[in-house]
């Protein structure tokens, strides 16, 4: 394709003599080997190898997706506001080049990045990437009761790892007692345990029975307070299923990027990329943020029952609720592309990212998605009016 | 003479962030070139020249009218290629060297001149490894020109091709259009020179608040002013008195010799020449 690869090139260029990829290598660096040994507290649970590549990887994430998004966007906003936009309109390659150009030139340069930070993150960790490990929850989906001295099966099952659980009581009495952790291949083990605190254990493998005595009955959340972690291969490949998640969301940043530069005037697309940037790391935040104090899905959903009930309501009381919540639901759809795929956090704690996760991010981020923008971005960019000046 | 550009009913209205109108900075102007032709495209700041450019460059949408450049509709990719662009302002990216920049709109060529060749025509070989922001404005210029040229184009259009050169580069820029005409590219120019203008076009169009004033080649636009100019060898007093005398006596009136200056510009050039030893 006549002119891609000349703009590209020539964007990684301009980058490279204007000393922004010196810089943002620099800073990439610096985040892998800095930010795990200011590690201290809750950060440091994991160890470590576990700060490297969670605290360490997700800055340098973090910065890389902001280059990039700048990068993009000043590509081809630059070309425009500076008058290049003449000279490089009526060259023959046409503007669908010029915006594949542009938008591959940001895209090397966060790959290059984001090699540079895996590469120095393998330095700094001795090579070493935590052991991948799969959660496995129980079946049942309501409270699991332990009556006293009636041996309970859990219905978890799964092979050698180990079991983490997490007890209360609903008497609120945190007084110890002795809980044994039985397997149906024979293996028994006997803890002293308190309520209200999280144990953890070895684990032989087989079906998962509990048996407790001190207290009337014990309770256990079996989606979220009962996990038996296992053996899911090695830290390495988990490391290249989550470099090639994050090389997925440097493609879709530089499109999204490039589709602003087409789209909008110069500061106002580096703006909308970065604000979207903003809340696609804060998603989770913003989300929970947006909700009612105290309101819950079920409840907003009942609220909608209410309206449709055929009763006068008037003006709903609710219906700030639902904008609220509709308001939610939309910011958390229109950032899927970043925070569906964010699993730094997981690789640093060992948490296995499974090999369908990143076919599905193949599919729904890199072909659906990242396509969807560019292809929308260029329709824009093919309409734009490119008159020298206009922009200044 | 094939036809190589036409404008019908160009209009271009400049709309202000709501949609209405703000300005008709193009109204129905219509014109054709034809192959080989050299055509100035003239008209004081305001009058549309650059608005009726970016047009048949697609770089602007009229309002209304077509405008067709090389059997195609303005600015389709298979045009570009045999269209050659000056834009009035040299923007070039200021951390690429005079080669590079030439090397890179090469690349979106698709059968480029020679980009060392090109430095060469235009006299830039020696800075052809400095950064273009570090040209003065004439180098710019001349590094405008010879991208211009990178496709071999039919059609030239050269905004204000001579601003920012010193005489010498005018000169040189004036032969090279010369050369162009000649071999058969055809030529817009669009200027504020008008002795620029006269010295290589054939026609010019006249733009002036947007709309076409006239057009035509310039002896039928000049036309003569009856009054006719004999340069004559400098005279002794004797020999210019007869010869006052004689003409005198033919017109039954008086007449006033002037001498006849070079001016400044032939000046210049003749005094740059004997000092570079040319």
């Amino acid at each position: 394709m006549i002119g891609v690869l000349p703009l590209a090139f020539d964007l990684i260029r301009r980058a490279w003599r204007s000393g922004l990829v010196a810089a943002v290598g620099l800073a990439v660096a610096a985040a892998m080997v800095w930010l795990p040994t200011q590690a201290s507290g809750e950060a440091l649970d994991g160890g470590r190898l576990a700060a490297v590549w969670s605290l360490g990887l997700g800055l340098a994430q973090a910065l890389i997706f902001t280059a990039v998004a700048v990068l993009a966007v000043d590509g081809l906003a630059r070309d425009v506001r500076d008058g290049q936009a003449a000279l490089l309109a009526t060259q023959p390659q046409g503007r669908v080049r010029w915006w594949l150009g542009r938008w591959l030139g940001a895209a090397l340069l966060g790959l290059g990045w984001l090699a540079l930070a895996v590469g120095v993150g393998l330095i700094v960790a001795g090579g070493q990437v935590p052991a991948a490990w799969q959660e496995i929850h129980a079946p049942q989906v309501q409270p699991l009761a332990l009556p006293q001295g009636t041996i309970v099966d859990t219905g978890l099952e799964g092979p050698p790892g180990r079991l983490r659980l997490y007890l209360t009581t609903p008497e609120g009495d945190d007084a110890a007692g002795t809980l044994e952790i039985l397997s149906t291949t024979g293996a028994r083990q006997a803890i002293t345990v308190q309520p209200f605190r999280t144990y953890e254990s070895d684990w032989p493998g087989g079906r998962l029975g509990l048996w407790q005595d001190g207290w009337p009955a014990l309770v256990i959340d079996p989606g979220r307070d009962l996990v038996l972690r296992v053996p899911a291969g090695s830290g390495a490949a988990n490391l290249l299923r989550v470099v090639v998640l994050l090389a997925l969301q440097v493609l879709f940043v530089a499109a999204l990027g490039a589709a602003a530069a087409g789209a909008l005037r110069y500061p106002l697309a580096l703006l909308a990329v970065l604000a979207w940037l903003f809340a696609a790391a804060h998603a989770p935040l913003l989300s929970s943020s947006l909700r009612p104090p105290g309101a819950q899905e079920e409840e907003l959903l009942a609220h909608g029952h209410h309206a449709d009930d055929g009763h006068d309501h008037g003006v709903s009381e609710g219906w700030w609720l639902e904008v609220l919540e509709g308001a939610r639901l939309t910011g958390w759809s229109l950032t899927d592309a970043l925070h569906r795929w964010w699993r730094v956090g997981d690789l640093g704690a060992g948490r296995l990212v499974p090999g369908a996760e990143v076919g599905q991010a193949l599919l729904r981020l890199g072909l659906l998605q990242t396509v969807a923008v560019a292809v929308a971005g260029i329709l824009l960019w093919r309409r734009r009016e490119l008159a020298l000046g206009d922009e200044s | 003479m094939s036809e190589v550009l036409r404008a019908e009913g160009l209009t271009r209205v400049f709309k202000d962030f709501w949609g209405r109108p703000t300005v008709t900075a193009v109204d129905q102007v219509s014109f054709s070139l034809g192959g080989g032709e050299v055509v100035g495209l003239l008209g004081p700041n305001g009058a549309g020249k650059s608005t009726t450019v970016k047009m048949l460059l697609g770089l602007l949408r009229p309002t209304a009218g077509t405008c067709t450049v090389l059997g195609q509709s303005a600015g389709h990719a298979a045009t570009q290629a045999r269209v050659g662009y000056l834009p009035e302002e040299s923007a070039f990216w200021p951390t690429l060297t005079g080669r590079e920049t030439l090397e890179l709109l090469a690349g979106l060529t698709a059968r480029p001149s020679d980009p060392a060749a090109l430095l060469a025509r235009v006299g830039l070989t020696a800075a052809a490894d400095r950064r273009v922001g570090e040209y003065s404005k004439g180098m710019a210029r001349r590094l405008g020109l010879a991208q211009a040229l990178l496709g071999s184009p039919d059609l030239l259009i050269l905004d204000e091709p001579t601003s920012g050169l010193d005489p010498l580069g005018r000169r040189e820029v004036k032969a090279m259009i010369g050369e162009l005409a000649t071999a058969g590219t055809t030529i817009l120019l669009s200027s504020h020179l008008l002795a620029e203008v006269e010295d290589v076009c054939d026609r010019v169009l006249v733009l002036l608040n947007g709309r076409l004033v006239a057009a035509g080649g310039l002896a039928e636009l000049l036309g003569e002013t009856g009054q006719l100019a004999l340069p004559l060898p400098q005279l002794s007093p004797e020999a210019l008195a007869r010869v006052l005398a004689a003409v005198r006596a033919e017109l039954g009136t008086e007449i006033e010799p002037r001498p006849l200056s070079r001016g400044l510009e032939a000046f210049f050039l003749d005094l740059v020449a004997r000092e570079s030893g040319q």
